[in-house]
């Protein structure tokens, strides 16, 4: 294996994967490194096809242990019995948080990242929220437009595959769609009942990067909603079925699994990041590999942490950190269950098979001119279904009365979960610790606490939810208006914030470090703000932007 | 299940409105005394068959799947909320009910007095030991519904049902096992 690339991405994720695919189509032999052990497409998703009485606690996992080695990732959404190995043992990765606000942090460390078990949800940002921090006057002004990032969207969709519908909200651009995935009956009720009675908001089919259509390699969705055990029909966009493929195809990708990052080396003479220094993570035995160019894709805060280890005479806050913002202004949507309630109506109607997306109410407050008591706004994500066999288990009767009711569906429940936009401040920030992990590496301090704006996003949301479901014949069940602690939306962005200026930020509007010129931050790290919507789309986007943009500094001989 | 603010998450928020909704009453605090075998790491083949006994009452055919089986070989991991001494304070509640050992009982005063227990249990006014037997009932159930039979025959799990089909008849839809429903509203 030889020690000398290109260009070196550290990460193998959401983002990682796109730039290893867009740096390689580019004509550039890449190291692809990942912290995390080998998964082979198909070969490596063991408990796909498991049924649940093939599993040792039926798919409800055990306890005790759970509470021991998984205690943080327990509680993440997509996280069970059959998908466990996709998420870390947090025994084996600790970090340091606030006991009264503790923060979440869901990880996956394998080839494939977090691509293999999150939310698919897909969703363009307008200029309402690339304004956003210009307009109140929170964070910094994005050095980017809705415009710069169209035509990358508009790549990344076409070649994931994102099923939806052309909708025309300012608030939530259109996109290159596959056909969608309709609402259920109850969906519909609720979505029809919205048309009827609100002018300011609407009820769409979610946007999400499953199949309906097949692509090369790739077979459409099969409707079993087990996306987080790894797809063998490939019907679900993560880096195995899409880009680690792409990038192979060209014969110019290296992968390298179980190799931590230390840290990146800055050679002051040329002003240039020089290598990597890297860790086995089975052995320890540690190993250095150089490049023209270095694409950090580690996750929000492990890139962070890697450029805040990466000390030097030069940068002894940590690389690229002239600014003295890396590690701040890092954030996570406000979410909580707005209302979950039960239908009195549609009992003659149900549907057949899972579909792993669900419906979504974009933001409809403060969307034209402020005309709330709070900054920027929030969207609901939900789900329409009829209760199973499980309502029969939790009420009277024995016998072949109850074993005929563990077959008769229950009443339909909606469910409607609100994300809200976090303000970036400068509070919320990640930190190195003096506690050190099993390689010696010192673990992170992770403070983020949602603040007054987003409670008052998460009421208006609660109150809204109870709004629109009371025009239903139907019964609340439950609604909170609290956000869940930081981390519980798995949205974790910023650290290494983008912006005009390199004495308030870390990158540039083409994710270029501005002290680093062959350094980039293209994953979730470099968000000036977190919007509303689910942020990977983004991060697809502004990776394949910035990858563009690098390759052709190299065959200029730029970088 | 622990309800308190601090313990709830987005999946755990959804699934514990859910379960609110399903039982009135049932989340609270599990009261009573240990009576037996508190020491008791797994279950004996007598507490195994009596279980096995009590399924084939509560979901008639399920004894076959052997329920009380796959109980003892989980019940050391708290699954489903389980432990030795809740499954034995359960079998203590119900043969105190049915006046002797469950096995020895006939089937028509076993299924009588589990339905009086049951009913009561699920009440108004539930005595303090009702969660024990409400917890047993749902583990049973569980063990059952997620096993070859339970699931592959009687709730006819489609494991690759491959087309998505939004509003169909009521009476059309004959799925009523799915890993999704089952684990995120679990």
């Amino acid at each position: 294996m030889k020690n000398s690339y290109d260009a070196i991405v550290v990460g193998s994720g959401i983002s990682g994967g796109w730039a290893a695919k867009e740096l390689t189509e580019r004509g550039l032999t890449v190291l692809l490194l990942e912290r995390g052990r080998m998964v082979e497409h198909r070969k490596d998703y063991t408990t796909e096809f498991k049924a649940p009485w093939e599993m040792p606690f039926r798919g409800f996992n055990n306890p005790k242990m759970l509470q021991q080695d998984y205690a943080i990732q327990r509680r993440g959404t997509n996280f069970d019995e059959w998908s466990m190995p996709n998420f870390v043992k947090d025994a084996d990765h600790p970090y340091q948080t606030d006991a009264e606000a503790p923060f979440q942090w869901r990880r996956g460390y394998q080839l494939g990242g977090r691509s293999l078990t999150w939310g698919r949800q897909c969703y363009r940002w307008s200029d309402i929220d690339f304004g956003a921090n210009q307009k109140d006057g929170y964070g910094i002004d994005w050095p980017v437009r809705y415009k710069d990032l169209k035509p990358w969207y508009d790549h990344v969709e076409s070649f994931i595959g994102v099923n939806g519908t052309v909708e025309g909200l300012a608030q939530l651009p259109d996109g290159i769609f596959q056909p969608p995935m309709p609402l259920s009956a109850a969906e519909q009720l609720l979505a029809d009942s919205i048309a009827t009675h609100y002018q300011d908001r609407k009820l769409i089919p979610g946007r999400s990067a499953n199949l309906t259509e097949a692509k090369p390699g790739r077979s459409p969705c099969q409707f079993r909603y087990i996306c987080h055990r790894g797809c063998s029909f490939g019907a679900y966009f993560s880096t195995q079925s899409s880009t680690l493929p792409a990038a192979q195809k060209t014969g110019r990708l290296t992968v390298l699994t179980d190799t931590i990052v230390d840290r990146i080396e800055y050679d002051s003479k040329s002003k240039r990041a020089s290598a990597v220094h890297c860790i086995d993570a089975n052995t320890g035995k540690r190993r250095s590999f150089s490049a023209k160019l270095f694409f950090l894709n580690a996750s929000s805060f492990n890139s962070v942490g890697i450029l805040l280890r990466s000390v030097s005479e030069s940068f002894p806050q940590g690389l690229a950190n002239s600014s003295g913002t890396l590690g701040k202004y890092i954030m996570d949507h406000a979410t909580t269950l707005s209302i979950s309630a039960e239908l009195n109506q549609l009992q003659d109607r149900s549907y057949f098979g899972n579909r792993p997306s669900n419906f979504i109410i974009p933001r409809f407050r403060n969307v034209g001119a402020k005309e709330s008591s709070f900054l920027r706004g929030y969207s609901y994500q939900g789900v329409g279904f009829r209760a199973n066999w499980k309502q029969a288990a939790r009420g009277a009767g024995i016998g072949d009365e109850l074993k005929q009711n563990l077959t008769n569906q229950g009443k339909w429940r909606l469910l409607m979960v609100a994300f809200a936009e976090s303000l970036p401040v400068a509070s919320n920030r990640v930190t190195l610790s003096d506690k050190t992990d099993k390689w010696g590496l010192r673990q992170f301090n992770i403070h983020l606490h949602h603040g007054e704006n987003e409670r008052k996003l998460l009421a208006d949301a609660a109150t809204e939810a109870k709004n629109m479901l009371g025009q239903l014949d139907s019964k609340i069940l439950a609604s909170f208006s609290e956000p869940e602690h930081g981390g519980s939306a798995v949205h974790e962005m910023g650290g290494a914030r983008m912006g005009y200026d390199s004495n308030t930020s870390v990158v540039n509007k083409w994710n270029q470090t501005h002290d680093v010129p062959n350094l980039f931050i293209t994953d979730g790290a470099a968000m000036s703000s977190s919007a509303n919507q689910n942020p990977s789309l983004t991060y697809m986007a502004f990776t394949a932007r910035a990858a563009a943009y690098a390759a052709q500094k190299v065959k200029n001989g730029e970088l | 299940m622990d309800l308190t603010r601090k313990s709830l998450t987005r999946r755990r928020f959804i699934g514990a409105a859910f379960i609110m909704t399903m039982t009135p009453g049932v989340i609270k605090a599990v009261a009573g005394t240990v009576q037996k075998d508190t020491a008791a790491s797994a279950l004996s083949q007598e507490w195994i068959a009596k279980l096995n006994v009590i399924a084939s009452i509560l979901v008639p055919g399920s004894e076959k799947t052997l329920p009380g089986n796959f109980i003892a070989g989980v019940v050391s991991s708290g699954w489903q909320e389980l432990s030795v001494s809740q499954i034995g304070r359960s079998i203590l509640l119900i043969e105190k009910w049915v006046g002797g050992p469950v096995e020895t009982a006939t089937k028509e005063s076993l299924s009588s007095r589990l339905k009086a227990l049951d009913e009561e249990c699920f009440g108004a006014v539930p005595p303090q030991d009702s969660d024990d037997w409400i917890v047993l009932k749902s583990a049973l159930i569980t063990a059952f519904c997620s096993s070859q039979d339970g699931a592959g025959k009687l709730l006819h799990y489609a494991p690759v049902p491959a087309q998505w089909l939004p509003d169909i008849p009521a009476e059309k839809a004959q799925i009523f096992y799915n890993d999704w429903l089952a684990m995120w509203f679990s």
